[in-house]
């Protein structure tokens, strides 16, 4: 998968998902799987605010920053 | 194109730490998914907040890419991004919620602060190696309270390769390797735990999830209220247009 495909569909996946449980997205019943398919490479996620920051200002990258839910309704393990 | 920039994802429901982010993002309001660009130091914006991507950058995802690359372009790395900071969680519980939404194989740094510690050095070379990078989380653990949510854990520090449960509540471990293992020996182990991982698991549709914790009365407690403030009074909405209202202890309204 070239790295353009995997940020489409990492990208993709991140907007139906942080969209999911509020009410400007689809509902949940209308959502299906995401493209990407397990074992492939997708977002390296920095999952704290402070290791992100230090790796930014380590590697002079800009941030994408998203905050999105683990949980669905209180369903945990999906986004 | 995502390696172009830091990619950070906070859990909105974590700690109130995580609710004052949003909030300063979203001009005061509290909404449970944020996004927006901004510069390496943190503090200059690149872009508008909005809730989405799409909301943000523009109509599709295409659009998004290509705004994406029009930013990265003016901030070109100026380190070598196969030796970066390795990832990290506030706890366990959260890596394992993290790790089975993502569908991927969690990795526990467990020990000693003394002990771990050059770990957080010496694996950025290992989670940038192409083979690796952005297919598993990676969790730095001092404390040995989260073991009994994890089947096989072996007494002792250790480099836990975890598989993790379904609803992100608990884990199995998939192999356990000492601190001391060589970066090429853990990027064997973890090569292999991804391709076991990815054979032996479905992948997860969200509506089909979402129902079957319902059925299974699966309930995971935020460290704050579930909910919305999208009035910005700084109190969660309670029905109407604020999602659905924030208590503590049961499930929240539908």
């Amino acid at each position: 998968m070239s790295k353009f495909a995997t940020m489409t569909s990492a990208l993709c996946a991140l907007s139906l998902c942080i969209l999911a449980c509020g009410q400007g997205g689809p509902r949940p019943s209308d959502l299906g799987a995401s493209d990407l398919d397990l074992g492939e490479p997708g977002i390296a996620w920095y999952t704290t605010w402070e290791t992100g920051l230090s790796e930014a200002k380590r590697s002079g990258r800009p941030i994408m920053f998203v905050a999105a839910a683990t949980q669905c309704h209180g369903i945990s393990g999906v986004f | 194109m995502s390696r172009a920039f830091v990619c950070v994802r906070i859990d909105s429901y974590e700690s109130e730490e995580h609710q004052k982010y949003v909030r300063t993002f979203l001009d005061g309001r509290f909404e449970n998914s944020a996004f927006c660009l901004l510069s390496p130091g943190g503090q200059g914006w690149l872009s508008r907040a909005g809730r989405s991507p799409e909301m943000v950058l523009g109509r599709n995802v295409s659009s998004c890419v290509e705004q994406m690359k029009l930013v990265a372009a003016l901030y070109p790395p100026r380190a070598d991004v196969k030796q970066t900071e390795v990832q990290d969680f506030h706890s366990v519980r959260q890596a394992l919620n993290v790790a089975a939404a993502d569908q991927r194989v969690l990795v526990v740094v467990n020990g000693p602060s003394d002990q771990i510690a050059p770990l957080r050095r010496s694996l950025g070379s290992v989670v940038s190696d192409d083979r690796i990078i952005g297919r598993f989380h990676i969790d730095f653990e001092k404390d040995y309270e989260w073991r009994k949510t994890v089947a096989g854990v072996k007494d002792g520090a250790g480099i836990v390769v975890i598989r993790p449960g379904e609803f992100g509540l608990d884990g199995t471990v998939m192999t356990q390797l000492p601190l001391n293992t060589s970066n090429a020996d853990i990027l064997t182990a973890l090569l292999v735990a991804n391709t076991e991982f990815a054979k032996s698991t479905a992948k997860k549709v969200y509506s089909g999830h979402v129902a079957k914790g319902e059925q299974l009365g699966i309930y995971f407690e935020g460290a704050v209220p579930y909910g919305e403030d999208r009035d910005g009074d700084g109190r969660i909405d309670r029905g109407g247009r604020g999602g659905f209202p924030g208590r503590r202890g049961g499930r929240p309204g539908r």
